[in-house]
């Protein structure tokens, strides 16, 4: 096998540096930035079983104050 | 008026929360402003804090907005809130646009070079999203706590079976190739190799390096459950593998508190394979005399003490060298004079676990038992309040009773703050101790709430107040500047030390027994 394909992922990371995919506090995506790390941020949302469950007890309860 | 708004089904990320609520309380009207997602423990607190929340028809999918503001202000500073919270108003025009995708799946389509999934959604979430971050090929850092054991074992499995790793759950720091995630240090890379299983561990040690002009070119995080005997150390010992295989670092270091002694053994057999000098630092463990190349360390800058040591003189370093340097850090540790000392109780508020921790490791054989909810033997347990209690305590405000739902309070301090104040206003205090944890992740301006409290309380050095003593972990480039939050602590009358053992070790010598003090109350 190709050594360059046989290194596992973790020693690649170790070797390249983070490439990252920052899913959650907002926060962590610009400090990356801030480090030049290259960085995609995600938009991220329970997911859409929970969701659909949220909107009928939306609809049940509404909002109150 | 105070008032309770509750919004349902809706996700924003906890930071975005606090936000809010600090440009809601710069209006004038708002006496307070308070957004956390509805957990049990927020709902405690929020009714603590005098907001009257109705039982039941809640889910840790609700938001809860808290206003205490005129009756005639209310509806409409809730829509404030809903509008900010739709669209932040720091957030700049650019930010606004800029597409951000909903999935990883989305995001691996435009970084498909990506190579670590940081996460740090809600804990009930996090294992799903790590999984498909894992079953793409990508290695992960899950800060998200509140993830189960099983999930944690099952996730750690599948990495290691395809030679990823998982750092977490509960991971906060890393560094790789001297980039920080999470929260870390603006420290200079070099050639330490770092595995903590403790967040605040590692950045202590990298900072206590950074003093000595030493650089870590890469530290992994693994979470603190990963050296139980249930994990077995699998993401410890897939990290020192790897550290052991990078021919830019000389020295290895494993940082945690004590692990399962079957993890101990797995990590310590790994560094003596590794071919490279190594110093373990799991602390308070006195049970391992130095057994060259791995040597040891019961505390986090007596840890960067021995490293500077390792470097200095190579591996062909002997025991009496590392001996003579151990001693020479602990002589330099200041010790109060007779003058100084407090009659009361010690009092510790941390936002660091593993600086509290530390902490009491440093104090208890000074003081006696020290009270804790993350304590050193399980007998001295006691629950998140523990502070009210008669006896020495120390409060860890990081674990996950305090932040389910709410923010670390090294990114949001304001209760620790708050509790800090009380324990001030106790007649059977006489110390207290308190951390401030610099660097990426936390606090922009982590000590400004305190500075202007303390000012306003009317404290002062010397006074009959009892006596703060408080540790910095950060430098000089960090985002908030060290110094900048050294002089403000100073000249607020806070005894500031930069390094943790240091202050705890000052903390201890100073707190007397409030034997007299109990006579004259009781």
């Amino acid at each position: 096998m190709d050594s360059k394909h046989a290194i596992n992922p973790l020693d690649a990371l170790l070797q390249k540096g983070p490439v990252v995919v920052n899913m959650g506090m907002e926060s962590f995506f610009h400090d990356l930035q801030a480090q030049e790390v290259p960085v995609v941020h995600v938009q991220w949302r329970p997911p859409l079983a929970t969701q659909g469950l949220l909107q009928k007890l939306q609809k049940i309860g509404g909002e109150s104050s | 008026m105070k008032n309770m708004h509750i919004v349902k089904g809706v996700y924003y990320d906890s930071v975005t929360l606090m936000l809010v609520a600090r440009e809601l309380k710069q209006i004038e009207d708002v006496r307070e402003a308070t957004l956390n997602i509805a957990t049990p423990a927020n709902i405690a607190i929020m009714r603590q804090a005098g907001f009257e929340i109705p039982e039941g028809a809640h889910s840790p999918d609700d938001l809860l907005v808290g206003l205490d503001c005129p009756a005639e202000r209310q509806q409409e500073l809730f829509q404030t809130a809903r509008t900010w919270l739709a669209s932040p108003p720091w957030k700049k025009e650019s930010e606004k646009t800029t597409y951000q995708p909903k999935s990883l799946d989305g995001a691996l389509s435009i970084l498909p070079e990506a190579n670590l999934a940081l996460v740090s959604i809600a804990g009930r979430y996090a294992a799903a999203e790590a999984t498909k971050a894992l079953e793409r090929g990508r290695n992960v850092m899950l800060y998200s706590d509140n993830v189960s054991l099983e999930d944690e074992i099952r996730l750690k499995q599948l990495a290691h079976s395809r030679g990823l790793i998982v750092m977490g759950p509960d991971c906060g720091t890393a560094v790789i190739n001297g980039k920080g995630l999470g929260f870390s240090n603006a420290c200079p890379t070099g050639p330490v190799g770092i595995v903590s299983a403790s967040g605040t561990g590692l950045q202590e040690v990298m900072v206590q390096l950074a003093r000595r002009g030493i650089g870590v070119k890469h530290g992994l995080g693994t979470g603190g459950r990963d050296v139980k005997t249930e994990v077995g150390g699998i993401s410890f010992v897939d990290g020192l593998n790897a550290l052991a295989r990078d021919p830019d670092i000389q020295v290895l270091v494993a940082i945690g508190k004590p692990p399962a002694a079957e993890v101990r053994a797995r990590i310590l057999a790994t560094m003596e394979q590794s071919g490279k000098a190594g110093v373990a630092c799991f602390m308070g463990d006195r049970n391992h005399p130095d057994a060259p190349p791995v040597f040891f360390a019961t505390q986090l800058e007596e840890c960067a003490q021995v490293v500077s040591v390792l470097l200095e003189k190579g591996k062909q370093v002997d025991k009496a060298t590392v001996k003579q340097a151990r001693q020479a850090l602990f002589g330099s540790y200041p010790v109060p004079p007779p003058h100084e000392r407090k009659d009361g109780y010690l009092k510790g508020l941390f936002t660091g676990g593993t600086l509290c921790y530390e902490a009491q490791f440093m104090a208890q054989p000074i003081v006696g038992p020290v009270w804790s909810n993350a304590p050193l033997h399980s007998e001295q347990k006691v629950q998140g309040n523990s502070l009210s209690m008669a006896g020495h305590c120390m409060v860890d405000y990081g674990e996950d009773e305090f932040t389910q739902g709410r923010l670390h309070p090294m990114i949001d301090p304001s209760l620790r703050t708050e509790r800090l104040l009380e324990q001030l206003k106790d007649p059977m205090v006489g110390v207290i101790l308190f951390d401030v944890v610099l660097g990426y992740g936390s606090a922009a301006q982590p000590v400004d709430e305190l500075v202007a409290a303390l000012q306003q309380a009317g404290y002062r050095e010397g006074s009959s107040f009892p006596t703060l003593v408080c540790s910095i972990c950060g430098t000089e480039e960090d985002p908030q500047v060290l110094s900048a939050q050294r002089t403000k602590l100073k000249q607020a009358g806070v005894k500031v030390f930069e390094s943790n053992a240091a202050a705890a070790l000052f903390a201890a010598l100073l707190a007397q027994s409030p034997q007299g003090k109990e006579e004259k109350n009781g």
